[in-house]
């Protein structure tokens, strides 16, 4: 064995391994950077409070439509994800046989990897078209509501396992039957997982623009609380549509609205991390 | 094992509110509480217990030794079907509480009659330990906030545990010392006032304060229920139980009375183990 050469090789590959990581993660962080930046930068410079308070109009006017409608969608997904996504997490971690218990993880993950615009074209192929709700509020709700289940089932699951199964065992032995087990013993022990996971399901949802542009068309009105026939607005159509318009105003509109969804974002994230951690404790 | 169906409430034990002094050990001292005839165990396809013929004194303890990996946890959860929420677990043959067949009663009406306490303290995370013993009693029908208050200070003192929390009842239950969550647990069990109460390895992840505390307690529960003790310490099976059941590749090598078992086995396989263990 030629030792001296090992050595060297040794020598160079240490520094080498190092460099990469860093540089990796110097790229990683400088794209990030460069994208927050732009965002305050530009949308910070055109910010108005009037946006909270003026619906779009044209090519400009304010936000309040879309800000609206985003939140009217959010709660909406998460309404119709969560309850199903829990119940999955549920089952799959305590009760379900191994046998089933895979077959939903492994759905899960194929749910996660489907292309958001495919589930926004099955949305308008299926609900708006086939039965004929047009682009509406809870076409849009469901669309995303499927993107964020698996988000949930995932994160129930998960935190019922960091219980293990000695609390499910010691509650079943304690005469509780298995459905007070999971609710009464294992949903509240995993409550700070479960909510840190809907929270996170939500930022993804509020963050998504292809489903919606085939399930919940765009409105420049509030949304008036119906869930049917009537399209709804949302922030990420405004970023995306009004950045590609020939006019400042609406460049402006499109970096507040890149704006806001970032400020909700970055709340929902924070939120979801600090139950988390709650949970760990 | 047959599916579950409730027994008609007027036998006595699908009767969960039936009281302690039914079992108490004095009446009935040599009779036995609970027997096992042809018990096999299969998980999947491979069998871990083979044709267990068992019969537990009522009022006693008896320990069940063994080498790890022969059986002894897995006897233990077959008491009081635990095994049943899993559904790679098949079990074969008979086990019959004061003569009655646990296949024939519902295994949550079984699980309150039949406590158990695990390895590892296990008490329900996020709630306080009133709670945790409160909640049990709930599902079980005790209603009323002086009675529940009553049966938890009651099961607390039954534990050795009320004087150190009698003060913390609504702080989570999890700020307990090791010792002290074991011993919660223990106070969840007997707060259903159970006829049998199996103990997995109770004392196995515990300091040598906390094993001598629940060794005592042990001591006096015999005079409440009847207990059956996994356990790898010869000396602990030694000083507290009566009875004792060597278990070896999931079968039982021999099973009688600790003194005797220990001082004059008559299985050649037994006086090896012992020799080996000790």
């Amino acid at each position: 064995m030629d030792f001296p050469r090992l050595r060297l090789m040794r020598r160079l590959r240490d520094p080498l391994g190092w460099g990469i990581s860093v540089l990796s993660t110097v790229l990683v962080l400088a794209a990030l950077a460069s994208i927050i930046g732009n965002i305050l930068l530009r949308g910070l410079a055109s910010f108005r409070l009037s946006v909270f308070w003026t619906v779009t109009h044209g090519v400009a006017g304010g936000l309040e439509n879309a800000i609206l409608g985003t939140l009217w969608l959010a709660l909406w997904s998460t309404l119709l994800s969560a309850v199903p996504g829990v119940a999955a997490g549920l089952y799959c971690a305590w009760l379900a046989p191994p046998r089933w218990a895979g077959a939903i993880r492994f759905a899960c993950e194929v749910l996660s990897g489907v292309p958001s615009i495919v589930i926004g074209y099955v949305g308008y192929t299926v609900l708006v078209l086939g039965f004929g709700w047009g682009f509406c509020t809870l076409a849009g709700a469901i669309a995303l509501a499927a993107i964020q289940l698996p988000y949930i089932t995932r994160a129930t699951d998960a935190g019922l396992a960091q219980l293990g199964t000695d609390v499910r065992d010691g509650a079943l032995a304690a005469g509780l039957t298995p459905g007070q087990t999971v609710l009464r013993v294992g949903l509240r022990a995993a409550a700070p997982a479960v909510l840190s996971g809907t929270l996170l399901a939500a930022a993804i949802a509020v963050g998504e623009t292809a489903p919606l542009l085939f399930t919940a068309g765009w409105s420049p009105l509030v949304p008036d609380g119906s869930l049917l026939h009537h399209p709804v607005g949302y922030l990420t159509y405004v970023a995306w549509s009004y950045i590609e318009q020939p006019y400042p105003a609406a460049h402006a509109l499109a970096y507040n609205a890149a704006l806001l969804l970032l400020v909700l974002v970055l709340v929902l994230q924070v939120a979801a991390r600090g139950l988390a951690r709650r949970g760990l404790r | 094992m047959a599916q579950a169906v409730s027994l008609p409430t007027s036998t006595p034990i699908a009767n969960t509110q039936v009281r302690m002094a039914d079992a108490a050990p004095g009446a009935h001292t040599a009779e036995a509480v609970l027997e096992a005839c042809g018990l096999s165990v299969h998980y999947g396809t491979r069998q871990v217990l083979h044709e267990i013929e068992l019969r537990i004194p009522r009022g006693t303890l008896t320990a069940l030794i063994g080498p790890s990996g022969c059986g002894k946890s897995t006897l233990l959860r077959c008491f009081n079907r635990l095994h049943d929420v899993n559904p790679g677990v098949r079990v074969e043959g008979e086990i019959r509480i004061n003569g009655y067949p646990v296949s024939a009663w519902d295994p949550v009406a079984l699980r309150r009659r039949v406590g158990m306490v695990f390895q590892r303290p296990n008490p329900f995370p996020g709630r306080s330990v009133f709670e945790n013993i409160a909640l049990p009693l709930r599902v079980s029908g005790v209603r009323g906030k002086r009675a529940l208050a009553q049966r938890v200070e009651q099961a607390l003192q039954a534990a050795a545990l009320w004087d150190e929390v009698k003060d913390r009842l609504h702080q989570p239950a999890q700020a307990l010392s090791g010792g002290q969550q074991q011993r919660l647990c223990i106070a969840r069990a007997l707060a259903l006032e159970p006829q049998v109460l199996l103990l997995d390895e109770p004392t196995s992840a515990l300091d040598p304060v906390s094993t001598q505390r629940i060794e005592s307690l042990l001591q006096e529960l015999k005079s409440r229920c009847t207990l059956i003790l996994v356990t790898h310490h010869l000396g602990q099976a030694r000083r507290l139980a009566e009875h004792t059941v060597l278990l070896d590749a999931g079968r039982i090598v021999e099973q009688g009375p600790t003194e005797q078992l220990f001082e004059a086995p008559s299985d050649p396989r037994t006086a090896a183990y012992l020799s080996r263990a000790e």
